[in-house]
């Protein structure tokens, strides 16, 4: 079989087992929180504690009203730590998965959405804590908030072609989920996250968000559920560019890597 | 229903030292800097130019010295190692049971490891749930399935896994050296599953170092070394010329395994 043949075969074989990688995925969620006493509210607490700590400072710091910043806030941190786990466990996604690979037939992706299902879960209940930490600051609701569901289906696609990217690049050169890790590191601070946009602007640092994807990625999340509209145009142009360029990168670095990966684990 | 067949043309498989090798790191690159010593072309060829035919209901054994291929040949008929170079071909739904003690996960109980193995292995969760108690019996693992598996011994590693294996039903299953692991009551059911499994007609590659496991269940064996195929024949010659050689009665070793 043609290579390009196997591989889109292999991903929809994949896909349609989707009972395996829920299964998986699930499980991995379940056991992050194993024997932990106060167990998944983990990712509750978790999240109140840097919402409620670098909330209250940020917005003091540049000059933020408090009710329109800490939902903004929220809804950003939550879009990042998707963002950032599933690349940094993409790149984990084939090299924990030897046993598996080495002695099942499926297709290597399951490996791949199972990362996507443990990281959706957080990010799912980071959603729903979003509407919680909306509607006790009094913010308006509206049907405009309808446009984050575009945006969700864009952030799940870029995570999975991201995840793809490094599980196959990272079982050939294992120095990248470090490098991805301590990038991450930085780029969370640089990425508007805490500060919004305008504060950027003001101080002619438009460059900061303008050439950085992760920004745009997350602005197709935030920007309906915070501003109750579309976000603007040039938004969704820039993320399905980007979208674009990520699936070409995925399907090289695949096609390259794809009868190797078990030979290299 | 197409007709099972396993099909090797040509099949080489490679494995590239130095992709993986412990040198390639920082510290062993600037090393390198300061002797500069060739790079020798660093691979393995664990296959070279394999031909093998397997038809429905053939039992073939595997038999040759550690390293001469048995398991990289039996992973080429899995599908999991792509070959190198040739055409492998596999016809049927593959049950692979390799390396026991790889595939699990070692901090939950023996339950939810059935039931991710026999997931992989391409059973409904209906199914699963229906077979649980049947393949918990088989196992014989009692209370110890309610614990982690990192708790458990090698040999009840390959209770937990053979059960599940061969309780999906496989047209084609693919053992390696794992029958000698399990005790001696274990040993005899697996025995039993083996014998049902084969009347069924279908397909049965196995490697072992028992030559007595071989001259009960294949008809058919294929001995391997450094790589190639020496002798593919009836079992009771093929692990005769195997016997003298191992033994070192015959110092003549078929032309093809002396290069």
């Amino acid at each position: 079989m043609k290579p390009l043949a196997k591989l889109v075969n292999d991903n929809i074989a994949a896909l349609l087992n989707w009972r395996v990688w829920w299964h998986l995925g699930m499980a991995d969620v379940r056991n992050r929180f194993a024997k932990s006493f106060v167990g998944p509210t983990w990712i509750l607490l978790n999240l109140g504690m840097w919402v409620g700590g670098m909330g209250v400072i940020y917005g003091t710091l540049f000059h933020q009203p408090l009710e329109t910043y800490l939902p903004f806030l929220t809804i950003g941190f939550v879009c990042w730590g998707y963002l950032s786990q599933t690349i940094t466990d993409g790149g984990n996604a084939f090299v924990f998965a030897e046993g598996y690979i080495k002695q099942f037939t499926y297709p290597k992706q399951i490996y791949v959405l199972r990362v996507i299902v443990n990281a959706s879960v957080p990010f799912a209940i980071g959603v729903a804590i979003f509407f919680v930490v909306a509607a006790v600051l009094g913010q308006p609701f509206g049907a405009g908030m309808w446009w984050v569901l575009p945006g969700l289906l864009i952030v799940l696609l870029a995570s999975y072609l991201h995840a793809t990217i490094m599980a196959y690049a990272s079982a050939r050169f294992r120095d990248l989920p470090h490098g991805m890790t301590a990038l991450l590191q930085v780029l969370m601070f640089v990425t508007p996250v805490f500060f919004t946009v305008g504060t950027l602007k003001e101080r002619g640092l438009d460059f900061v968000y303008k050439y950085n994807p992760l920004y745009y990625l997350i602005e197709v999340v935030r920007h309906p559920l915070t501003k109750l509209e579309a976000a603007p145009t040039e938004v969704y142009v820039a993320s399905l560019i980007y979208l674009g360029a990520l699936g070409l990168v995925a399907l090289l670095v695949s096609l390259r890597l794809d009868r190797r990966i078990v030979y290299i684990l | 229903m197409t007709a099972l067949s396993i099909s090797l043309t040509n099949v080489s498989v490679r494995f590239d030292i130095d992709a993986a090798a412990d040198g390639h790191t920082l510290k062993g690159f600037l090393a390198g800097l300061r002797n500069r010593a060739p790079r020798q072309a660093n691979f393995v060829e664990a296959l070279k130019n394999v031909n093998l035919e397997v038809r429905a209901g053939e039992r073939v054994g595997l038999i040759g010295h550690n390293g001469a291929g048995k398991s990289t040949l039996l992973k080429v008929m899995a599908g999991i190692y792509p070959p190198t170079t040739g055409v492998a071909k596999t016809v049927g739904h593959v049950c692979p049971l390799f390396e026991f003690a790889t595939g699990f996960e070692y901090n939950r109980s023996g339950w939810e490891n059935i039931r991710i193995r026999a997931m992989l292995l391409g059973m409904h969760p209906d199914e699963i749930e229906a077979k649980l108690p049947e393949i918990a019996e088989f196992s014989e693992l009692g209370r110890f399935l309610d614990y982690p598996v990192r708790t458990y011994s090698t040999g009840m590693f390959v209770r937990l896994a053979f059960a599940v294996s061969t309780s999906v039903n496989p047209e084609i299953l693919l053992l390696d050296e794992v029958m000698g692991a399990g005790d001696l009551s274990f040993t005899e059911k697996a025995n039993v599953r083996m014998r049902e499994f084969m009347d069924q007609g279908k397909i049965l590659v196995f490697s072992s170092h028992s030559l007595d496991l071989l001259t009960e269940y294949c008809n058919r064996t294929v001995w391997m070394n450094r790589g190639r195929i020496i002798e593919d024949g009836p079992t009771p010659a093929v692990v005769n010329a195997y016997k003298n050689h191992a033994l070192g009665r015959s110092t003549m070793l078929p032309e093809s395994a002396a290069t």
